[in-house]
């Protein structure tokens, strides 16, 4: 069950890795290109769309105090070490 | 790059673990056309996990990849996953690396799409997927300092073609593969393939078909 916005952690995978809903606090994010054929596999992949989007758009209804924008988060800056391997 | 590794066997890949890198060294996979077949249609929510076989401090974890800015990128991917067990598998955080995030969404997907192709035309195919320490620092993430590739490989090898090839890509934002031969890999990420004969380590087809 894909719940929007409620953790960092899940990826909805639709049709394998051909579109990707990955979840998030703070945006999720759509990755990839979906072939919707005219056939049952595409009907499967355009409902489990369908029911990703539908939870974000219910999700974000929900909110009463949305943000016009939220702001950017930067990202942590990275460690540094000697290469062992080398 | 021995010390501290683990061999963890998932149901349908296996990942040499290092307790060094926080990370893979590769992870080894067998392809086949029905298995990617199956894989396609494969509909799953998913979720990022701490492999629990690691003793503390040797896995990456969850919060270490948070706001680092680096994708979690699976080296087995999830799309060749053919059962639900094995795709909530491939999404142990011993299967994945640090990667650009443009990379990983772009470049890195149509290499792994091309080589779904290989295995759909070849049948039997074994692929091993892994990053590569060069340099003398390397950049880190997170509290457990997991280690960041500064590049990735990918083995693709077809015995019934006799057939055995690599890519090799920057870990950046890049739109550059470069295909490597098995000895040049072998030379480059400290990885051994015996599974492959030596006959043909030095073979070096033209490119990958669509990327």
């Amino acid at each position: 069950m894909f719940k929007p916005y409620s953790n960092d952690d899940d990826v909805l995978n639709i049709q394998g890795d051909a579109l990707t809903v990955s979840n998030g606090t703070t945006r999720i994010v759509l990755n990839g290109t979906l072939e919707l054929t005219q056939d049952q596999r595409g009907l499967k992949a355009a409902i489990a769309l369908k029911e990703a989007v539908d939870a974000i758009v219910a999700s974000l209804q929900a909110q009463g105090n949305l943000p016009a924008k939220v702001k950017d988060e930067p990202d942590a800056k990275p460690g540094v070490v000697q290469n062992p391997f080398q | 790059m021995a010390p501290k590794t683990r061999m963890l066997c998932y149901s349908d890949f296996a990942v040499l673990h290092s307790g060094i890198t926080h990370g893979p060294l590769w992870s080894a996979e067998h392809l086949t056309r029905d298995h990617i077949e199956a894989a396609k249609d494969m509909v799953r929510t998913n979720k990022f996990f701490e492999d629990a076989r690691l003793p503390d401090g040797e896995g990456a974890t969850l919060a270490d990849y948070k706001r680092s800015g680096f994708d979690r990128g699976h080296m087995s991917p999830a799309g060749n996953r053919w059962n639900q067990e094995a795709m909530a598998q491939s999404f142990s955080l011993a299967n994945v690396v640090p990667q650009n995030r443009e990379n990983n969404q772009r470049l890195w997907a149509r290499i792994e799409t091309s080589v779904r192709k290989i295995a759909v035309s070849y049948d039997d195919t074994y692929v091993v997927t892994g990053p590569i320490f060069n340099g003398q620092q390397l950049q880190t993430i997170g509290p457990t300092r997991v280690f960041v590739p500064t590049q990735l490989f990918k083995v693709v090898y077809v015995p019934s073609r006799q057939m055995a090839f690599s890519v090799v890509v920057d870990n950046v934002s890049t739109n550059r593969y470069d295909i490597k031969t098995i000895h040049e890999l072998e030379a480059m990420s400290g990885v051994r393939f015996p599974g492959i004969p030596e006959s043909l380590k030095d073979q070096r087809p033209g490119g990958l078909k669509g990327v």
